[in-house]
């Protein structure tokens, strides 16, 4: 079943905004204390070259993460990291570790199909498969060989997590990329939590849509909060401020990317301890 | 069957079909080598040049008539084709409106589309027929020059034309600011700075004129017989194969496949020339 | 200044000749296309009528239709296409895929290599390969197999073209979703690529149906019903060429062939380009 608010078995309680204390600590959940992905001095690198190094990152479950930093600083190739989906690039090299529910996501029987149905990932640039949008969400099910019979109830439940299904149960075997690109990117969030993936990665999820498609989708990360682990990254520092409950800086300026600095959202946006994070907040303002 | 066992099988089966695709050309040169090795060996190649006559069951066994043949109806075919093709790319840049360029380009797909047994008929039937008014028998080197001409045009002309659609606009304005005339332009300008793409259309379309069969078989009379007028009826190394492959045995035979294997190697040189020369960067 | 005005007095001269000679050239080339079409249709059409293509062959082709031979051209083309597609579906993923290493480089040149060879030299390979060597005898399934080994560059340009083309985004949103490599490229790009498939089949289909030269020594001449795919079957290129060549009074019917065979090229242009405008306006193209 697909964990929203409503129907979810054990929603974790969301974090007091401005807490300054890290956000898992006011979690009832046992499981929230410890970290559900555990990022260890994590590396990648793409034919000998060196995107980022040492990032350690504890994510949490019921609580959203965001990335930010300056473009090419290796955000999106860090995501890619987690789902292994790096390993598409024959030239890319990962070191560290990666845990997700404790498992390494490299360890003696670890596969990537496996990692990627728990690890739900939703690109910067809205790509439904150009098929109806039935298709798209019935695609993966099949892949996975999920009973036939289940289909149009997991169809319908994943379309109404993501806000979708008002708007387009009339025209199910409509093509998907007729949809404006706020819906494609809300039908792209189906397609992911229809396999129901227990992390989500967001690359930018919104910076190829408009303010009121943006909005739309910054509710949905809220309501989707409680009960899944989440990491966004994201360009937009006031976005960051009003969608996470902890935020991480990615920085590299010519020279392998860090994460320079850290810690609950309040924290980072109010009392910056890093220089670089203090420039880059304030010229991000300007 | 699990889902990684089905991948690997999955990418097996890819890399067999690219092998055996890979391998289809192999197989066609080794079968071409076998079935002429007797003729090879027992002639050796220098009687086919050496030798005065074609007539094998004479033991007489000279191509150079149908050699001629072939260089002399491709020759004028590629002499004729050329800058025909290179006028009707240069018309649809320069010249045409935009809804008649795409109207002759259609013309010209059309030309690329039709059959070469087609020409052949239309060759046989009309042109032929003209030419012999004029100057008798009609099947000739001119009718083969004729109808390869309209036949490889289309080679020509579309390469020429995605070259030209290529050259930077800026390079073209700024020979018009230069007062440059529209004739110009194209023959001062952008007619040699796509010089290198019309090398390779014209090329591909040697390879074409070379390997084409039906067409020129139909018209060329089919003599073999070293033509001294463009009049005179000729047999290309093509044309012959198609003639006398149905009842040729032994030496003969194995002779056509020799016939075969040079063709290939022409053509092929031919083909990689044009391509080494589309690869590297136009103009300069 | 003298020169100068002498450049400038030979210039209209010399640009008015190279106008002329320009649109007198593309006259030249719109004038024959015209010339060789009106002039087929002209003599054909006369011929063509439900008869005709429902009739067989009489009198060594002068009389009757061409029945016969419409469906021996029908069966060389489904051997060919079921032997190439498959065939060449397999190494147009191969290539787009996996093809960036040493095998991919030698394929692609193989079949560079292939698209050169002329087509009468496939009729020599098939004559000795097909025809002998299998044993297949002088048969539909050996013009076909033969004509499959021509078209098959042809076949594999177009398809790993259409492959490559597509989107990074389809590849990266499959795998992330869990799809193995066979999932990504049954479930997800051939779907995307369907309508450049379409236009390479066609290309395909196109190619070997105006061919003959192939056909000659593979297939074979007899212009009776086939029984089976091991009968010989004349092909409708090779009736026209016969007819026109070997025939006397032929002529009248190898028109009417040849306006069939137009037609039926026409037809299958028409319906690739109607496909795949279809895709798109259905919106399962990315445009
Ligand atoms: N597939 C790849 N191969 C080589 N270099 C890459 C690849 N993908 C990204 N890079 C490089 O890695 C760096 C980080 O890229 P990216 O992760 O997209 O940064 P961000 O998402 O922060 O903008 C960039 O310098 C980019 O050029
Ligand atoms: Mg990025």
């Amino acid at each position: 079943m697909i964990r929203l608010d409503t129907t979810g078995p054990t929603p974790a309680e969301p974090p007091l905004e401005g807490a300054t204390a890290v956000p898992h600590s006011h979690s009832p959940d046992s499981d929230a204390t410890v970290p559900y992905v555990a990022l260890d001095r994590v590396g990648l690198s793409y034919d000998g070259t060196e995107v980022f190094r040492g990032v350690s990152l504890p994510l949490y479950r019921g609580a959203v993460t965001a990335l930010v930093g300056p473009s090419g600083s290796g955000k999106s190739s860090l995501l890619t990291c987690i789902n292994r989906l790096y390993e598409l690039h024959p030239g890319a090299r990962m070191s560290g570790t990666i845990t997700v529910g404790g498992e390494d996501i490299h360890g003696a029987g670890a596969d990537p199909v496996r990692l990627r149905r728990r690890v739900g990932m939703i690109f910067q640039k809205p790509n439904p498969f150009p098929m109806s949008i039935r298709r798209n969400l019935s695609l993966p099910l099949s892949e996975h060989r999920l009973p036939r019979a289940e289909w149009s109830a997991r169809i319908e439940e994943a379309l109404t997590a993501a806000a979708l299904w008002d708007e387009v149960k009339d025209r199910l075997d409509h093509p998907a990329q007729a949809l404006s690109g706020g819906q494609q990117q809300r039908l792209c969030i189906a397609r992911a939590l229809i396999l129901e993936p227990e992390v989500l990665l967001l690359d930018e999820p919104c910076s190829a849509l408009d303010p009121l498609a943006t909005e739309a989708i910054e509710q949905l990360v809220m309501g989707l909060k409680c009960c899944y682990t989440m990491l966004m990254v994201t360009h937009n520092l006031a976005q960051a401020r009003r969608v996470a409950d902890q935020v991480g800086v990615l920085w590299g300026q010519g020279q392998p990317g860090e994460l320079v600095e850290f810690g609950p959202t309040a924290q980072l946006f109010d009392d910056p301890q890093h220089p670089v994070t203090v420039a880059f907040m304030q010229r991000e303002r300007a | 069957m699990s889902r990684p066992l089905a991948d690997k099988w999955f990418r097996w089966g890819l890399l067999a079909s690219a092998a055996l695709s890979g391998a289809v050309v192999v197989l066609v040169v080794l079968f071409l080598l076998v079935a002429s090795w007797p003729a090879l060996a027992d002639l050796g190649p220098g009687r086919y040049l050496t030798d005065t006559r074609w007539y094998p069951s004479g033991g007489l066994w000279g191509m150079s008539a149908m050699i001629v043949g072939t260089l002399l109806s491709t020759l004028g075919a590629v002499l004729l084709a050329a800058p025909l093709g290179i006028l009707s790319a240069v018309f649809c840049h320069y010249y045409a409106p935009a809804r008649m360029a795409t109207l002759y380009r259609r013309l010209v797909e059309l030309l690329a589309g039709i059959p070469s047994v087609v020409y052949g008929l239309w060759g046989l039937v009309v042109l032929v027929p003209i030419i012999a008014r004029w100057h008798p028998p009609g099947t000739s080197l001119l009718a083969a020059i004729l109808v390869l001409t309209l036949m490889i045009l289309p080679t020509v002309a579309l390469v020429a034309d995605s070259a030209l659609g290529q050259l930077p606009g800026s390079q073209v304005a700024g020979a018009y600011a230069l007062g440059l005339s529209r004739a110009g332009v194209i023959w001062r300008i952008a007619v040699p700075a796509a010089r290198r793409a019309l090398a390779t259309g014209t090329l591909l379309a040697t390879a074409r004129a070379i390997g084409e069969t039906m067409a020129v078989l139909m018209v060329c009379g089919g003599v073999v017989n070293l033509p001294t007028s463009l009049f005179e009826p000729i047999r290309t190394l093509t044309a012959n194969i198609a003639l006398e492959m149905s009842y040729a045995e032994g030496l003969h035979r194995s002779s056509l496949f020799v016939t075969g294997l040079v063709l290939v190697l022409a053509v092929v040189t031919l083909v990689t020339v044009a391509d080494r020369l589309g690869e590297e960067p136009t103009g300069g | 200044m003298a020169n100068l005005l002498a450049a400038q007095g030979g210039r209209p001269l010399r640009d008015g000749l190279a106008d002329l000679a320009t649109w007198l050239g593309v006259t030249l080339v719109a004038g024959s296309a015209l010339w060789v079409v009106a002039d087929v249709i002209w003599h054909g059409v006369g011929a063509v009528n439900w008869g005709f293509v429902t009739t067989a062959p009489q009198d060594a082709g002068r009389a009757g239709g061409i029945s016969t031979i419409l469906v021996a051209t029908f069966l060389v083309l489904l051997v060919c296409m079921t032997a190439a597609l498959p065939l060449g579906l397999g190494a147009a993923m191969y290539l787009s895929e996996y093809g960036r290493g040493p095998m991919g480089r030698w394929v692609r040149r193989s079949l560079d290599v292939l698209a050169g060879v002329p087509s009468i030299v496939f009729g020599l390979f098939g004559a000795v390969f097909f025809v002998q060597v299998l044993g297949l005898g002088f048969s539909i399934l050996a013009g076909g197999l033969t004509l499959a080994c021509m078209v098959l560059p042809i076949l594999i340009r177009t398809t790993e073209m259409a492959f490559s083309g597509l989107p990074q985004e389809y590849r990266a949103g499959a795998a992330a979703l869990g799809f193995g490599p066979s999932g990504i490229l049954l479930r997800v790009l051939l779907p995307a690529a369907a309508p450049g498939l379409v236009a390479g089949l066609i290309l395909g289909v196109g190619r070997a149906l105006a061919e003959t030269a192939v056909l000659i020594f593979t297939s074979g001449y007899v212009d009776r019903m086939p029984d089976s795919l091991l009968d010989s079957g004349r092909v409708l290129s090779l009736h026209i060429f016969d007819l026109s060549m070997n025939v006397p009074g032929g002529d009248h019917n190898a028109y009417g062939a040849a306006v069939v065979l137009l037609l039926i090229l026409l037809v299958i242009n028409g319906i690739g380009g109607w496909l795949s405008r279809r895709w798109i306006g259905r919106g399962i193209v990315a445009s």
